[in-house]
């Protein structure tokens, strides 16, 4: 126990001294000239895929392919305009959008995504009390919080969660 | 009824929780209930919600949902002069004036706009879905473009899976999880639910909300004279509620800043306007609830929802086998004459509520978004394994979590993808079954009065939203 607890001092020191180097660094990202990429990839990547993904019969008015296809399409003109706007404003010289995106902020999403996709993987193996008892304990530790009643609280919540899904919605949860 | 409305009260207060998120991780109860009691929980936390998000609005100037941002400044400027009481009970009797015109509203009008929609055929039908897809499109975000590709997105995703009319499978990659396509639940789970959790990753501490003002004792009395000045901002509020709340795709957002400029204009008392204005607060609060019964218009008699919480509820219709459309009136008279009567006693029972239980409920602005975080996620994760009881479905929750992330980032909004999930099978039905019967030709688009009728308001929405649009961007400039 006294091990663990010193090794989880350790990595609280680590994690610290990360996020004191990562304080105030930021990157510029450009969200109208990176957004309507992503989709333009998108969506020439959905028409690449779709022989493959999508059978159809000839000769018919429509087929399965039609829809997705005219929506593909919208994304496609929706993302050139959107370019194209904002290559013209670089070439004027005219400002473009910019936003400064905090390092340290979008790592600390990173690690809650982490911990939900490890939630989400040991739920399985180990059952929901049990995945949702250690999940709210290590939100909480994440979150730096020393008060003893907010874990029972957590804690609390998870298993009364769990007994609602159980017993009042006959939900039979892992 | 009541259940639902104490949890409206709950989520609407908190800031960082929506009505909208209220009902996705409550909707799996109501799997159980028949259509009236599901219909009655669902519509309180939507009901309730509207309130809910004054009462921290006023007391600690932040607005528990979008809806009552309209009411903040006024709110928080009674509560610094003392009179907090007074705007809590302003914001309440509005929210109860606007919700009972509302359901009046409903009561009366639906049965004869389903008698409308008879006449619509295939092609009316997909022109009023992508009418509400332009609008929401146009006024969820700083763009109208990225609009119609969110709208786009969600219609795609909506695709995959089973084609309905052909059999044939669309981007399913060999996963029979993928067959049905994306359960709409699943979708919002992670959409509006999940991603919640990863924005909260600014507040790495614990954050305490601001200290929380007590309600001093103080009457909260509205004397009469104040009550004539109310009277008449409240009234028109009420009908540009109503008015916007049957257009698909808008919501309360819109209706409570729509009547409060009007008020503003309106009012001998322009200068109270921002700095604790009765006629102000009056106006906000009554038009957001009084969009409530109007969202339920379209939603019953055409199936396409008038916001985002009221597409969540048609997930709860169709579970209990209720296909909205013209029919449903013919079909199921009984249930939905008990769930519109029912309306008008979800907002009494509201106003009794909250009569009774606003100082109690006044202090849920104060619970900790550390607490909150793991209860939210861990709710999330039941409510989105109990659909299927399939462990791809949580998978697919954290996917949907993510892309709202990234949606975030890039400056997309959500809100359009929620109604072309929402949509995406309606449409492409009517749209695919249009050709069909015009055999390829897009002339059946304007082969009817109705169906011209549509395109012209198609056609001036995205006019006004494009003028709108350049206008508010020259100002910025």
């Amino acid at each position: 126990m006294n091990s663990f607890l010193h090794m989880l001092k350790k990595l609280d020191g680590k994690v610290d001294r990360l996020g004191e180097s990562l304080e105030g660094r930021s990157v510029n990202f450009y969200p109208s000239l990176v957004g309507p990429l992503v989709f333009l990839a998108f969506a020439v990547g959905a028409f690449l895929l779709m022989p493959s993904q999508v059978k159809v019969q000839e000769n018919m008015a429509t087929t399965a392919r039609t829809f997705p296809t005219l929506l593909l399409q919208i994304m496609i003109a929706g993302s050139v305009v959107l370019l194209v706007t904002e290559i013209a404003k670089i070439v004027r010289k005219a400002e473009i959008e910019v936003i400064r995106i905090e390092l340290l902020t979008e790592i600390k999403a990173l690690i809650i995504l982490v911990m939900l996709v490890l939630y989400a993987l040991a739920m399985p193996l180990i059952g929901f009390i049990v995945s949702s008892l250690l999940f709210s304990v290590a939100m909480l530790y994440y979150f730096r919080i020393k008060k003893g009643t907010y874990y029972l609280i957590v804690v609390i919540s998870a298993l009364v969660i769990g007994v609602i899904f159980r017993y009042l919605l006959g939900v039979r949860l892992p | 009824m009541n259940i639902g409305l104490i949890l409206g009260l709950v989520f609407g207060a908190i800031p960082g929780l929506t009505v909208i998120l209220c009902i996705v991780l409550f909707l799996p109860f109501t799997y159980t209930m028949g259509p009236i009691d599901s219909f009655m929980f669902l519509l309180g936390i939507y009901c309730a919600g509207g309130y809910g998000g004054s009462i921290s609005a006023i007391l600690i100037n932040t607005p528990g949902t979008p809806h009552a941002t309209a009411t903040m400044a006024d709110g928080y400027a009674l509560t610094k002069n003392g009179q907090s009481k007074k705007a809590l009970n302003i914001a309440l009797q509005a929210s109860t004036f606007g919700g009972i015109f509302s359901a009046f509203t409903l009561l009366f009008f639906a049965p004869q706009v389903a008698k409308f929609a008879q006449k619509m055929g295939t092609p009316e039908y997909f022109l009023v879905c992508l009418f509400g897809l332009t609008v929401i499109a146009g006024v969820s975000g700083k763009s109208l473009i990225k609009g119609i590709i969110s709208g786009a997105f969600g219609l795609f995703i909506a695709t995959i899976g089973l084609d309905p009319m052909t059999g044939s499978t669309r981007y399913i990659f060999k996963n029979i999880n993928l067959y049905s396509g994306f359960d709409l639940v699943i979708c919002l789970i992670g959409l509006f639910a999940l991603s919640e959790v990863l924005a909260k990753s600014k507040k790495s501490n614990q954050v305490t909300l601001s200290s929380l003002e007590e309600i001093k004792s103080e009457s909260g009395k509205i004397s009469k004279k104040e009550y004539k000045r109310m009277a008449l901002p409240s009234l028109m509020s009420a009908v540009i509620g109503v008015i916007i709340g049957i257009i698909p795709g808008t919501g309360a957002s819109m209706a409570s800043f729509v009547s409060y400029d009007r008020a503003r204009q309106m009012s001998k008392h322009k200068q109270e306007f921002g700095h604790g204005s009765i006629e102000g607060i009056a106006a906000a609060e009554t038009a957001n609830n009084a969009v409530t019964g109007a969202t339920l218009i379209p939603l019953l008699t055409m199936g396409i929802p008038g916001d985002g919480a009221v597409a969540i509820m048609l997930g709860a219709l169709m579970i209990n086998g209720l296909t909205p459309g013209p029919n449903l009136f013919a079909k199921h008279g009984v249930t939905m004459y008990a769930i519109m009567i029912g309306l008008i006693f979800v907002n009494i029972f509201m106003y009794l509520q909250g009569k009774t239980l606003t100082k109690y409920f006044a202090r849920v602005v104060s619970i900790p978004v550390s607490i909150l975080t793991p209860i939210i996620v861990i709710f999330c994760f039941a409510g989105a394994f109990s659909v299927n009881t399939s462990m791809f479905d949580v998978g697919v929750t954290l996917a949907f979590a993510l892309i709202a992330y990234i949606f975030g980032k890039l400056g997309f909004s959500t809100i359009p993808v929620l109604l072309g999930l929402v949509l995406g099978a309606i449409t492409e039905e009517n749209f695919r079954r249009s050709l069909i019967l015009s055999d390829g030709s897009y002339k059946i688009f304007i082969g009817s009065p109705i169906a011209i009728a549509f395109l012209v308001v198609i056609a001036l929405t995205i006019i006004i939203i494009g003028i709108n649009k350049i206008k508010e961007t020259q100002r910025s400039a």
